[in-house]
């Protein structure tokens, strides 16, 4: 049986969703016969691909209602055969907007190269949806060469920032690595790199005070990331900060990893007014224990 | 001539009872409530073991274990077992349920698309074009 792993699938797929998605189907979907079309689709992916592809294709070609078209496209998408793949891309190129996004989709949940590939002419030509889609199939599929082109050959900031962000969701440090050495810093770019976990790169913009802009928004993304490493960072820039737009990214950075003992710290240690008042006020947003023993001292009359 | 027709009768007889075996007149589950699980050849060959849950007369649930699929069937215990029966006759109780359309519908399609045999193709292909 070639419908990729039929019975792996089976299970994670049909039998762990069909039995929830057909029973609240039969709650949404007022039509029975539609429920057990929905039913009796999911099944087919239990089905050998040569006997299910013509069923499925012909649920896409004869009048039915979007929702089971939609289950359709998925039971195409894990159908392994060059037919089952075209078909997809034929309704991803359709006129149908509801259908046609779907059917990208699935062509990142079926992962054929091919059909990915061929998802390139759709992004180009397509509608900011239609882009959207295409850049969640690659996601889908992990293709992240694919992301990586897109943003490279962007056109303007919007989808260049799309993209990064994609490859920030998807992990990609190597890809956003190669877009920071390029020297395109956004903001977007900064916080890709932060949602993917890439420590290093970032303590690197957050150290590198060639661009200020860069910098600060570098340092803030830190606290994305979080942990003692972090923490340990966002400490020293702060301590060392030569501006007041650097000592409050550090601080944001702070509040956003969470390090109230690091913040109570900085406020023990501050003899200014204002800065004790503005790390007061951060624990505070914090929602920090550590306010109590600051009221603890101030009641004592140890004003600390 | 005479034996002939003893060979043609002989025929009859077994093409009667592999007849009856496939299509599963036989084959009930008990109406007493509590599980019951029986076994089939699966789509893949390998051996398909089938669950239900009788209550007032009725399955309530279905549940399917086999080589690499368990759906729900972990926790089901004590089920009365009711040994082999061919993949038609599970499928052709197993259909009687589809309808009227309710939670245990999609739950028997399910179950049908696993048993080996050409029976479950036609089944989910009457069940998408039912209506045209």
């Amino acid at each position: 049986m070639t419908i990729r792993s039929k019975f792996i699938f089976a299970v994670i797929a049909t039998l762990a969703t069909s039995t929830s998605l057909a029973q609240s189907a039969v709650s949404d979907v007022e039509d029975p016969n539609e429920v057990l079309k929905i039913a009796a689709l999911e099944a087919l992916i239990s089905a050998p691909p040569d006997r299910a592809l013509p069923l499925v294709i012909k649920v896409l070609d004869t009048n039915n209602t979007n929702e089971v078209k939609e289950r359709a496209l998925f039971v195409l998408s894990q159908i392994d055969l060059p037919e089952a793949q075209t078909r997809l891309l034929e309704v991803a190129r359709s006129n149908d907007p509801e259908l046609s996004a779907e059917a990208v989709r699935m062509i990142g949940i079926g992962g054929n190269q091919e059909a990915l590939a061929g998802l390139a002419d759709l992004y180009s030509s397509g509608d900011e949806e239609m882009r959207s889609a295409v850049l969640e199939a690659y996601m889908i599929a992990g293709d992240a060469d694919a992301v990586y082109a897109i943003a490279t050959n962007a056109s303007n900031a919007d989808e260049f920032e799309d993209a990064v962000e994609m490859l920030g969701v998807m992990g990609a440090n190597d890809k956003l690595r190669a877009l920071s050495e390029s020297g395109a810093y956004t903001e977007s770019l900064v916080m890709a790199i932060a949602i993917a976990g890439d420590f290093e790169t970032l303590r690197g913009l957050a150290l590198d005070g060639s661009d200020p802009k860069v910098q600060e928004n570098a340092i803030e993304a830190l606290g994305i990331i979080g942990g003692s490493n972090v923490d340990a960072t966002l400490m020293e820039i702060y301590r060392g900060a030569q501006t007041e737009g650097i000592r409050e990214a550090a601080l944001d950075g702070l509040l956003i990893s969470g390090h109230d003992e690091g913040v109570f710290e900085l406020y023990k240690e501050s003899n200014d007014v204002d800065e004790k008042r503005e790390l007061l006020e951060m624990l505070s947003i914090m929602g920090s224990d550590k306010m109590m023993e600051v009221i603890d001292a101030a009641l004592q009359g140890g004003g600390r | 001539m005479k034996t002939a027709v003893r060979l043609l009768l002989v025929v009859l007889f077994v093409a009667a009872v592999v007849t009856s075996e496939s299509h599963g007149a036989n084959f009930n589950v008990p109406q007493e409530d509590g599980w019951y699980t029986w076994q089939v050849e699966a789509a893949d060959g390998s051996e398909l073991q089938v669950y239900t849950l009788m209550a007032a007369g009725r399955p309530v649930k279905f549940r399917a274990r086999g080589d690499s699929i368990c759906f729900n069937a972990s926790r089901v215990k004590d089920a009365q077992d009711l040994g082999f029966v061919t993949a038609d006759q599970s499928i052709n109780w197993l259909q009687g349920y589809i309808y009227p359309v309710g939670d245990i519908s999609s739950e028997a399609i399910l179950l049908i698309s696993l048993h080996a045999g050409e029976l479950p193709v036609e089944i989910l292909e009457r069940l998408l074009f039912a209506a045209l």
